[in-house]
């Protein structure tokens, strides 16, 4: 039986040194989306309080102003919203260690996770990794979990990268250097907008999960002196028949949010429903319209809220 | 906790390791607990049932020893009867009463029997004919009844098994649980072999054809043509590798553990009558239900009119055993009806196909090769697009079938007899009929309901032509075909002997790059962690 074990662990490692091999030290393009992770983080570590860190997904990334926000509140911003693929538990475990005392944390979710969904992240986790390898210490369970189910499907990409040439990109691919200054993502904001309406969906209730994960990190955040919001994604309403029963469901959403999640909320979902011109590619990516007026809506909100404005 | 899971993976690696280290006097409770832990990992409440079968079993196997006829018949019937009522009372339940309502419903009386709200046990199928096998065999004085209640116990639990088969019998199972079993290094490696050969089978194959599958089957309406054949086709490949993957592992780990399991599959794609296409699927069911049904029933050796009745009778059952569905019903009595027509129009067919073969086997060799690049070349209109729309499906066919006929022409060459063109044709096209039978009788088990059934043959038949691609990626659309191609070149090498004997005579590079080969392969399968489709039943 020795025999046996020993020569299929040598098979084993072998097969383990063709995976790690193909997705971590394959050529990789550098200006991938996912990589302005490094640039946040380097944001988190190096931007001087009085701060405001804002954490969620692309449509954060997207259609949001920090420069605008810095100048009504007189806080330096963080904008820290990437991409959905990497999960709200990840959204919080890769700000965690960063937060200071007297920091002013923002957590935006898209409405598409409140039930759960993607909670522990989908490839792009593994993607992350191969970038930002420090990214791997961030893990939590679900994380690891995601990072093992999605590691096949990674190196199959990542093989097929290697045998195929890459497609040309154009402006309407996102990309690294897509990012400003404060990780806001400007590359769209001249380009002609293609919405595709996709996705309009909303859950009525809030996951255990999410539910967990929300209420953890408001109890983390008194224990360090940080000031923790809740805010809303934006989100297009469907037109006709279906606009009755999205009501609905983000009216069950609201409520449940408000019963479950103890932490203060800039505003309401309502408060961010905008109509289709304001968006870009997706019912979560703004323009450049749309993000000027989420982002004064937001400020107008975050005026109501506990959050004093240094201005 | 599905075989192609991380997490029994990590179990199966833990139980194998425990297993040999053991001591023989302790292993069977061992297997025992990790049977029943494997099981309840599930749902943990159904393990009642798999004690109760348990108990019923051997209470009535032990009852019947030394008991008149009448007694023995009796407690036969009884433990038939309460198994089988588990197995109704959770699943045909409800679909029996939806029917008697809408029957009632008709006649304009009142039938306000509620639906059962219940979650079918896993496995509940399978085990459950395990379980009736015993006391079969019992009964039928085949085997001795068993004292060990725990041997017993395990027999009807064997994890290897117990979610999908294959359906182990008492005469070839319970005798190996009582077995001592050394480690055997190649024993252990060919069966590693073959879980790996059943893990790209699910995972590569047959969860790669899903995605085109899926999508034909849950919008019947939408596709048309050539599409829609692809799609049969693709599906009847798809549950092949489905299920057969899911019995190579099951069969590969019993191997790793000492464990001969019964066969499950014999290329049944290579079958040249739908009769011979069952003696060849899902080998351990039909088996089941040719002893212990079709058999007593008088089999084969029987008029006509009872012939049909039998065989109705056993393919009906066999379809509903599959599921508590019309659909299910519908292709079990489509397989019947083709082995009834295959039986009383035999000769006449075998006289038809010799004459029109032998006149092809007249054909000189040159014409082959003219009549072969003739259609090749007539085919080109639809290459480069000079052909109607409508017409180009059917031009790629006279490709195809000119380069087939080129191809027979090179292996004519010189060739008599057996491996004469006219008979490798004749051949050829027995399992091109039988598979196309089959095919289109498992559209019923896909779909949804008999409306989408019909829906998707009647499609079929239609002149429109929607996108064949079905709006995937063209290489992802190639890969399919490529694998299909794979799947039955390998079929075909079986057929001559075990690959994996055929590999191991190798040099140890090239077993080692054959292994590596299939590893790497399995690395490009689908990892959603899909349910294998027999898990239903």
């Amino acid at each position: 039986m020795k025999r046996f074990i020993l020569k299929f662990l040598i098979f084993i490692a072998m097969i383990i040194s063709y995976l790690v091999g193909v997705i971590y030290l394959s050529p990789i393009d550098q200006d991938i989306f996912i990589a302005a992770s490094i640039e946040k983080h380097k944001l988190l570590e190096k931007t001087e309080q009085p701060r405001i860190i804002f954490i969620g997904g692309s449509g954060l990334a997207f259609g949001f102003d920090s420069g605008m926000v810095r100048d009504a509140t007189g806080y330096n911003v963080v904008n820290m919203g990437l991409h959905g693929g990497l999960g709200p538990q990840f959204y919080v475990n890769e700000v965690k260690p960063y937060l200071r005392d007297g920091d002013i944390l923002v957590f935006m979710l898209e409405y598409i996770f409140y039930d759960g969904l993607f909670f522990g992240g989908r490839t792009t986790l593994v993607e992350l990794s191969i970038f930002y390898p420090r990214s791997l210490l961030y893990y939590s369970k679900e994380n690891i979990d995601c990072y093992f189910e999605n590691l096949p499907i990674t190196f199959q990409r990542r093989l097929r990268g290697i045998f195929t040439k890459s497609k040309k990109r154009n402006e309407y691919n996102y990309r690294r250097s897509g990012f400003d200054e404060h990780g806001d993502y400007t590359a769209h904001l001249a380009l002609k907008p293609r919405l595709d309406k996709m996705g309009q969906y909303v859950p009525r209730k809030v996951s255990g999960k999410v539910e967990i994960l929300m209420n953890d990190l408001s109890e983390f955040c008194k224990k360090k002196n940080v000031r923790l919001y809740l805010a809303f994604p934006t989100m297009n309403p469907p037109s006709g028949n279906p606009e009755k029963q999205f009501r609905d469901d983000l009216g069950s959403l609201y409520s449940d949010i408000k019963d479950k999640i103890k932490i203060e909320m800039i505003g309401s979902p309502y408060d961010f429903l905008y109509p289709e011109e304001y968006y870009f590619d997706t019912v979560y990516h703004l323009n450049a319209a749309g993000r000027e007026k989420r982002t004064r809506d937001l400020i107008e909100q975050m005026k109501k809220t506990s959050m004093k404005f240094l201005k | 906790m599905l075989f192609n899971s991380p997490e029994f993976m990590l179990f199966f690696s833990a139980v194998f390791i425990a297993y040999y280290l053991l001591p023989f006097r302790f292993r069977w409770a061992f297997m025992l607990a990790a049977s029943y832990f494997f099981y309840m990992s599930w749902k943990p409440e159904y393990a009642v049932l798999l004690v109760a079968s348990t108990f019923i079993i051997y209470s009535s196997a032990l009852l019947m020893e030394g008991r008149s006829m009448r007694t023995r018949r009796l407690l036969l019937a009884a433990s038939f009867f309460m198994n089988l009522g588990f197995l109704f009372f959770f699943k045909y339940f409800n679909f029996f009463s939806r029917n008697l309502k809408d029957l009632f419903g008709i006649i304009n009386i009142q039938y306000n029997v509620p639906e059962l709200n219940l979650l079918m046990p896993v496995g509940i199928s399978f085990y459950i004919l395990q379980a009736l096998s015993y006391t079969m065999d019992v009964y039928r004085g085949t085997r001795k009844a068993e004292r060990h209640i725990g041997i017993l116990a395990l027999y009807v639990s064997f994890f290897p098994v117990i979610l999908s088969g294959p359906i182990e019998r008492s005469t070839n199972l319970l005798p190996q649980l009582r077995e001592e079993k050394i480690f055997d290094y190649d024993r252990v490696t060919d069966g590693l072999k073959l879980v790996a050969w059943g893990l790209f089978q699910k995972l590569v194959i047959a969860d790669r054809l899903a995605i085109y599958v899926n999508k034909l089957f849950s919008s019947p309406a939408s596709y048309e043509g050539f599409a829609v054949l692809i799609g049969i086709y693709f599906f009847s490949i798809q549950i092949y590798c489905d299920f057969c993957g899911y019995s190579d592992i099951a069969i590969g780990i019993g191997q790793m553990m000492g464990y001969k399991l019964v066969p499950n599959f014999k290329r049944p794609f290579l079958s040249a009558s739908i009769s011979d296409l069952w003696r060849r699927w899902h080998m351990s069911l039909l088996s089941w239900f040719r002893d212990y049904l079709y058999i007593p029933l008088g089999g084969s050796r029987v008029s006509s009119p009872r012939f049909f009745i039998n065989t109705m009778l056993v393919c009906v059952i066999s379809g509903l055993w599959h599921g508590a569905q019309w659909t299910f019903i519908l292709w079990g009595a489509l397989n019947g009806a083709f082995i009834f027509i295959g039986r009383i129009t035999g000769n006449f067919r075998q006289r038809t196909r010799d004459l029109i073969f032998d006149l092809i086997g007249r054909v000189p060799m040159r014409a082959y090769f003219v009549s072969g690049i003739s259609m090749s070349c007539f085919s080109l209109l639809a290459i480069f697009k000079l052909a109607p729309d409508m017409f180009r499906p059917a031009m790629w066919a006279v490709f195809a079938a000119g380069l087939l006929l080129v191809m027979l022409g090179v292996i004519a060459s010189g060739k008599t007899g057996e491996s004469s063109p006219a008979e490798a044709l004749k051949r050829v096209w027995m399992t091109f009929v039988t598979f196309n039978l089959f095919s289109f009788s498992v559209v019923f088990f896909r779909a949804a309901s008999v409306k989408d059934g019909i829906t998707i043959l009647s499609n079929l038949l239609t002149l429109k032509q929607s996108d064949v691609f079905m709006g995937l990626d063209k290489a992802e659309f190639i890969s399919m075909l490529g694998l299909v191609a794979f799947l039955f070149a390998v079929n075909i090498m079986q057929n001559r002997g075990s690959i994996r004997e055929m590999i191991r005579r190798k040099p140890l590079w090239m077993r080692w790059a054959a292994y590596h080969l299939l590893a790497l392969g399995i690395l490009l399968g689908i990892y959603k962690t899909s349910m294998f489709i027999y898990f239903q039943f």
